[in-house]
């Protein structure tokens, strides 16, 4: 396009333009300080309605009193002064949504933070909505494989569950949901992660990471970092929720993480008390409880006549010392069907995911698992109760009868088994093999060091040589007899191979 | 307790309605030492501004302001009048004050609104409108 073209389009376009004047209501800003603002007029504000306060400045209308409006402001606030002008909008505080937000690194308010432009889209979703109604969903049956042996077997997770990751600091918390972000490359569910009060650092390298591995094809980055003021800390979960309902709606499968609640929690406390709300026990206020189940609750899984679509929710919740029976971990516990523990004392035992499989649990349980899977789930979590029963007397070797020896050894291997490392999820079919193995003694045999290397080099056999069993198991997704036959003779003709000497 | 500006506004109103012109002055002095005796002297800023809302919601009375870069003609100010009257269906009174700053079109001032056809949002919205276009 040459110079004379444009300033032809832009004349037509100019020509064109009618401008509006409208009649706005208003009002004054007569307290600032804090990200809230107390503005008097602006009557018939509606609760949550978005306030314009000038200059690209918002803000959210959160408590309407008999004289003037208590509101919290999106963003920077040096800009506003005593008696500012307040327009409110009518609208009430909603999100961008849409095909094109996926791949993208946004703020709460849907603004872009990636430096790849406006996000081009012409839908809205509003950040509050109501969730499903009980005649629209259905009971959750489809499986979402997080790719992480020990939770896909013993804690299996539903599309449209909710199940809480909680655990102390630097026990892989993130690991585990960035993993199962992996794992779902090629499986048609659209991922959202919500960073709230995340050190940016942390955030970068997750992209990094995502990107490199070709992840951020189906994820969206919901992103307020530390350094955000707690308005926008607040929204965050919202608005990734919003972003995620649009796909459900559009009958996709979506999974939202929530990284974490518990700062989530303390970005509430602080506008609370800011806006003088009562403060309850630890300082939060009364109304704690209701935020995380209203946002929870907006996970679930639709029938066919509402599409069939799906949001998965996985928050996260970090504890102070373990101790779990604080005032969040026990809210976001009731509200959540499960919970996922990590401990810190099996992170630094090498046990890694560190996950607790005893106090870990899905209460949606098996019903979310294949078949398959289902088979070799139940005797796993019998054995792994039996072995932690028994874990104790462990150090008295010699003298045990042969039986607890058996099962002590049995347990070392399974737990073995279980361990993972990062960025490594591994598919249900691949699972249930090397599970099998294990639970049928099989290894055994195996000196406990080598299970790691019986395990990749045995998976790597069935590859090439078990082609036709991973494909069955696929596609019927359950393990029948030919197939377990086939996968018996398979184990043993691998186990052949072996250099170590038997036991 | 204390009472608040618009508590006093609206007993102050009361008060002088319920007494002879001739003794409103008696009210108001009483007033003004009841609001002293109360510690409250210096809420007065406020309960003027109160009583003076109070009054124009009482007579149906709309007290709206005109900014122009240039005075209005009779006619216009009168159209307007008659328009804004029409609108929030009540008897508008209008004050106008020059504000050169502006370059073009006026900004209609109210209490809780404001109609806003000055130039710089005119412009704004331009902007926004070609911004978007060219998406």
């Amino acid at each position: 396009m040459d110079k004379n073209q444009i300033l032809q389009s832009l004349t037509e376009k100019v020509k064109n333009f009618q401008s509006q004047a409208a009649l706005e209501k208003i009002g004054t800003v007569f307290e600032i300080g804090d990200g809230i603002a107390k503005i008097s007029g602006l009557t018939e504000v509606m609760a949550g309605e978005m306030i314009d306060f000038g200059d690209g400045i918002f803000g959210v209308a959160l408590n309407l009193e008999e004289d003037f409006v208590g509101a919290i402001i999106l963003g920077e606030y040096q800009a506003i002064k005593e008696g500012s002008v307040a327009k409110s909008t009518g609208r009430i505080l909603e999100v961008p949504v849409g095909q094109n937000v996926i791949g993208r690194v946004v703020n709460s308010l849907g603004q872009p933070l990636d430096g790849k432009g406006v996000v081009k889209t012409d839908k809205f979703y509003p950040i509050e909505k109501i969730a499903p109604r009980v005649i629209t969903r259905q009971g959750v049956n489809l499986p979402l494989q997080t790719g992480i042996k020990a939770i896909d077997s013993m804690i299996p997770i539903g599309r449209g569950q909710r199940e809480l990751i909680i655990g102390d600091r630097q026990t892989g918390k993130t690991a585990i949901v960035i993993d199962t972000i992996i794992n779902q490359k090629g499986q048609d569910v659209i991922c959202i992660y919500v960073s709230i009060g995340q050190k940016e650092a942390k955030v970068a390298r997750l992209i990094a990471e995502l990107t490199a591995i070709g992840a951020m094809d189906y994820t969206i980055i919901v992103s307020a970092g530390a350094s955000d003021p707690a308005s926008l800390l607040y929204l965050a979960p919202f608005a990734g929720c919003a972003m995620g309902e649009y796909f459900m709606d559009q009958g996709k499968d979506v999974l939202v993480i929530y990284d974490d609640l518990s700062k989530h929690a303390v970005s509430y406390r602080q506008i609370s008390l800011l806006l003088r709300r009562p403060p309850g026990r630890e300082a939060y206020p009364g109304d704690i409880f209701y935020l995380h189940s209203r946002l929870l609750e907006r996970a679930a899984r639709l029938n066919k006549d509402y599409g069939g679509g799906s949001l998965t929710a996985l928050p996260i919740i970090e504890t102070q010392a373990g101790d779990i029976a604080a005032y969040i971990p026990t809210n976001v516990i009731s509200i959540t069907d499960g919970q996922i523990f990590l401990e810190s004392d099996l992170f630094y035992q090498g046990i890694r995911p560190a996950i607790n499989t005893g106090l870990s649990v899905s209460r949606v349980g098996s019903a979310a698992q294949i078949k398959a899977m289902k088979k070799v789930a139940g005797r796993l979590k019998l054995e792994m109760a039996q072995f932690r029963e028994l874990a104790a007397f462990a150090q008295f070797g010699s003298d045990l009868d042969a039986e607890t020896k058996g099962q002590i050894n049995r347990g070392k291997r399974l737990t073995e088994v279980l361990k993972q490392g990062q960025y490594q999820p591994m598919s249900v079919e691949n699972q249930t093999l090397i599970l099998y193995a294990a639970i049928n003694g099989y290894l055994d045999d195996v000196p406990v060091e080598k299970v790691s290397e019986f395990e990749k080099s045995f998976l790597a056999y069935a590859q090439s040589y078990g082609a036709e069993i991973l494909a069955e198991i696929k596609k019927t997704k359950d393990l029948n007899e030919a197939a377990e036959k086939k996968l018996k003779s398979l184990i043993s003709e691998y186990k052949k191979t072996l250099d170590y000497p038997e036991k | 307790m204390k009472l608040s500006a618009k508590q006093y506004a609206s007993y102050l109103s009361e008060a002088l309605e319920s007494v002879s012109a001739s003794q409103q002055n008696l009210v108001l002095a009483n007033f003004v030492k009841l609001l002293a005796g109360n510690h409250q002297l210096s809420l007065w800023q406020k309960i003027i501004n109160d009583f003076k809302n109070l009054y124009d919601k009482k007579n149906n009375v709309l007290a709206a302001q005109v900014k122009t870069p240039r005075p209005l003609a009779k006619e216009q100010k009168d159209e307007l009048t008659k328009r804004l009257g029409r609108i929030f269906d009540k008897t508008v009174t209008l004050n106008e004050t020059i504000d050169e700053s502006l370059i073009g079109g006026p900004i209609i001032l109210g209490n809780d609104f404001i109609i806003d056809a000055s130039l710089k949002v005119r412009l704004n919205q331009l902007g926004r409108k070609i911004s978007l276009e060219n998406n």
